[in-house]
């Protein structure tokens, strides 16, 4: 049982990583909601998946919603956009409090991250919603950023931000979704990809210390969320972060940014079941076989194999894989 | 896109930890995250944590569920939990 979703194989030659390859034995989930009826496949996909179930949840009810000529009204996008900025918003503190610390030498907050969990879960309408988000907001002023001085950039673009009609002009299969490229290259999606302009972000990008401009992104992409639920009406907009765009043939195309990066769902929906259904999500991007971890974490140095191995481990986890990761160090 | 088996509680360990079984492997978890849970009760475990408890009706609908997709799958799903 300790084999993981991902497994990160590192070729070190003694004074750095020369070489990556990952290996993934993650199976098309999506798979398991064709044939059934629309409905129950909308109601069943949150309760695929266990990180990401808000964000999934309101992928599949727009894209299904969308292949049969429907489209929630807007209290209901207001909703989703609720649910999947607070589970965006959890899952940025699960990294930044409890796995980030021990990574830089520091203990887990983990007292922290329960109580804001603990808050996150109770939030049930949009009062609750603003001044968690008010909460969160002055709590990042009082957070200081930190910033390993782990070398090294991704030569992979970063994902532009596209809305679901962009989307529909790409051919989404099975194929796609295992190794997706845009304008047929990898592409990092995810918090760098959303703040890459923010100052801090950009400073550190240009300065070659991408694992350190990524954490950076991660707080600038919290603090836009915190700001989005703090504000009134609550945004974030659903435009801005989660939309979908009917297709020929009874097809259906959402898209949701979540914390990790975009979630797409293609669908098509026959006499009220589902045929065909893709999902495309985040993971698939960043540990591309030529993606952003294994371009950055090649060249990069390590005087030993511990090193090497927490060189990879710290750009891993600002990558942020939504499944379990194993690394391995080979001599070259 | 991590899949959410749910998991039985089977032993409770001290400290927070308990033993899980998922499609007969067993391993230990930690229940920081999660309130009042106990022997008999099925989770969602991720890296480790149990994320969320579920009743268990609705944890042998997702199992079914799964089941759907075969035991290799679930194998795989079960062999990401640590």
């Amino acid at each position: 049982m300790d084999q993981g979703g991902l497994h990160l194989r590192l070729t070190w030659d003694g004074a750095r990583v020369v070489a990556a390859r990952v290996a993934s034995t993650r199976r098309p989930a999506a798979r398991v909601l064709r044939g059934l009826p629309a409905a129950q496949a909308a109601a069943l996909a949150p309760r695929l998946f266990s990180l990401c179930a808000q964000a999934q949840g309101a992928a599949a009810q727009l894209a299904l919603a969308a292949a049969q000529g429907a489209r929630p009204d807007a209290a209901t996008l207001a909703g989703l956009a609720r649910g999947v900025a607070l589970e965006a918003v959890g899952e940025h503190l699960w990294r930044l409090l409890l796995d980030w610390p021990p990574l830089l030498g520091c203990t887990a907050r983990r007292d922290e991250f329960l109580a804001w969990r603990r808050r996150l879960l109770a939030v049930d309408g949009d009062a609750a919603a603003r001044a968690l988000g008010a909460d969160l907001l002055a709590w990042l002023r009082t957070e200081s950023v930190p910033a390993p001085a782990q070398a090294g950039v991704a030569g992979v673009a970063l994902l532009p931000q596209l809305d679901a009609a962009a989307w529909a002009g790409v051919a989404l299969d099975e194929d796609f979704a295992a190794a997706p490229v845009w304008a047929g290259q990898a592409a990092e999606t995810g918090a760098l990809a959303r703040r890459h302009a923010e100052p801090a972000t950009a400073a550190l990008r240009a300065a070659g210390r991408g694992v350190a401009a990524r954490l950076a992104a991660r707080h600038a992409d919290l603090h836009c969320l915190a700001a989005a639920l703090a504000s009134r009406p609550v945004a974030p907009q659903p435009a801005g972060w989660l939309d979908a765009v009917p297709l020929a043939d009874g097809g259906g195309l959402a898209r949701v940014e979540t914390a990790r990066g975009v979630l797409l769902h293609l669908t098509q929906v026959k006499d009220g079941r589902v045929g065909g259904y893709v999902i495309v999500a985040p993971t698939e991007w960043n540990f591309h076989p030529q993606g952003a971890f294994v371009r950055e974490i090649a060249g990069c140095p390590a005087a030993s194999r511990a090193q090497a191995e927490a060189a990879g481990r710290r750009l891993a986890l600002a990558l942020d894989p939504c499944v379990a990761y194993e690394i391995e160090v080979v001599d070259a | 896109m991590c899949l959410a088996i749910p998991c039985r509680v089977v032993e409770l360990r001290g400290d927070e930890h308990a033993l899980i079984d998922v499609a007969g492997m067993r391993k230990e978890i930690s229940l920081a995250l999660v309130d009042g849970v106990g022997v008999g009760d099925y989770v969602i475990v991720h890296v480790g944590y149990a994320l969320t408890r579920l009743d268990p009706e609705e944890a042998e609908k997702t199992l079914a569920l799964f089941a759907e997709l075969g035991d290799a799958a679930l194998r795989d799903a079960a062999g990401g939990l640590h």
